[in-house]
């Protein structure tokens, strides 16, 4: 059964938790790039197939994207957006009148 | 964008377009204003300008396509060239003394990765919008155009003027030095002990 674990994570080219500090350490910032871009819905189809099966072994990536996408969300949803003055559109459009 | 072919709109088809397809961006572009400005009778400058610009220049435009993001752009530059001058933003930071800093392959392994996820959700708006806004104005721009306004890196590069790797760089050094303020913010409130 063990054996065909490994056989498994092999063939993900992926290591099992704790066997390394960290699958991606030497190129730690392709990954940070990488979940910028799925974050952003920029990423191609490779990038994000690849990242899938990658943060199943690597903690820090998984914790990484978790923490970049609870930043993203934190400013779409908590950051109030500011009330239009209520006499701008008038204002402008008294300008244009004058104008067009 | 400004170099498109012109357009032969007559006055009533102008004034459609600019009621149809520049007003209704409205509550964007002042949002946008104020992110930048900082300032609320700024931002209402800016936007006003801004709307007069797009009403100069409306021949540019090409009726249908992305007006939000063609107006961004008329934003932008207003606020590079008539108000940053005058920008009431405080302890202005030279750009590129941060772009060599933040250029350095240093950045990447230097954030700090205490900040944790539940710290991120228990943060009230305020404290999110005040780190943003502590940002240097290039970094906060990339911040708002992704993830406040949802324009894609193409759209950006259009509405920046720069190639769009420098968006995808300059998005990245910008949220690292969010994440870096975020974080400074969550230690001096304490809310990263354990």
């Amino acid at each position: 059964m063990s054996l065909s674990i490994t056989n498994w994570l092999n063939s993900l080219e992926i290591k099992p938790i704790g066997e390394q500090p960290s699958p991606c350490e030497k190129k730690k910032g392709d990954c940070l790039k990488v979940i910028q871009y799925i974050l952003d819905g920029e990423a191609t189809d490779e990038q994000q197939k690849h990242f899938e099966k990658h943060i199943i072994a690597c903690i820090p990536c998984f914790e990484q994207y978790h923490l970049d996408k609870s930043i993203k969300l934190a400013l779409q949803t908590k950051i109030c957006k500011k009330e239009v003055p209520p006499n701008l559109v008038e204002e402008i459009r008294i300008r244009i009148g004058n104008i067009a | 964008m400004i170099e498109e072919p012109r357009q032969n709109y007559t006055e009533t088809e102008k004034l459609r377009i600019f009621e149809g397809e520049f007003m209704p961006q409205i509550n964007s572009m002042y949002n946008f204003a104020f992110r930048l400005t900082l300032d609320e009778d700024d931002a209402k400058d800016l936007v006003q300008d801004t709307y007069l610009k797009a009403f100069r220049f409306i021949s540019s435009f090409q009726k249908g396509t992305n007006a939000k993001a063609w107006l961004f752009r008329i934003l932008k530059n207003s606020f590079i060239n008539d108000f940053r001058k005058k920008s009431k933003e405080p302890a202005k930071v030279d750009y590129q003394d941060v772009e060599t800093f933040y250029n350095s392959d240093d950045v990447d392994t230097n954030i700090t990765t205490d900040l944790r996820v539940e710290t991120v959700q228990d943060m009230i708006g305020d404290e999110v919008s005040n780190a943003l806004n502590s940002l240097p104005v290039d970094f906060r721009t990339v911040i708002i155009l992704c993830d406040l306004e949802g324009f894609t890196y193409e759209e950006m590069a259009k509405i920046l003027d720069i190639p769009i790797g420098t968006v995808r760089s300059r998005l990245h050094r910008a949220r690292n030095i969010l994440k870096d303020k975020l974080n400074s913010y969550a230690k001096s409130m304490g809310y990263n002990k354990q």
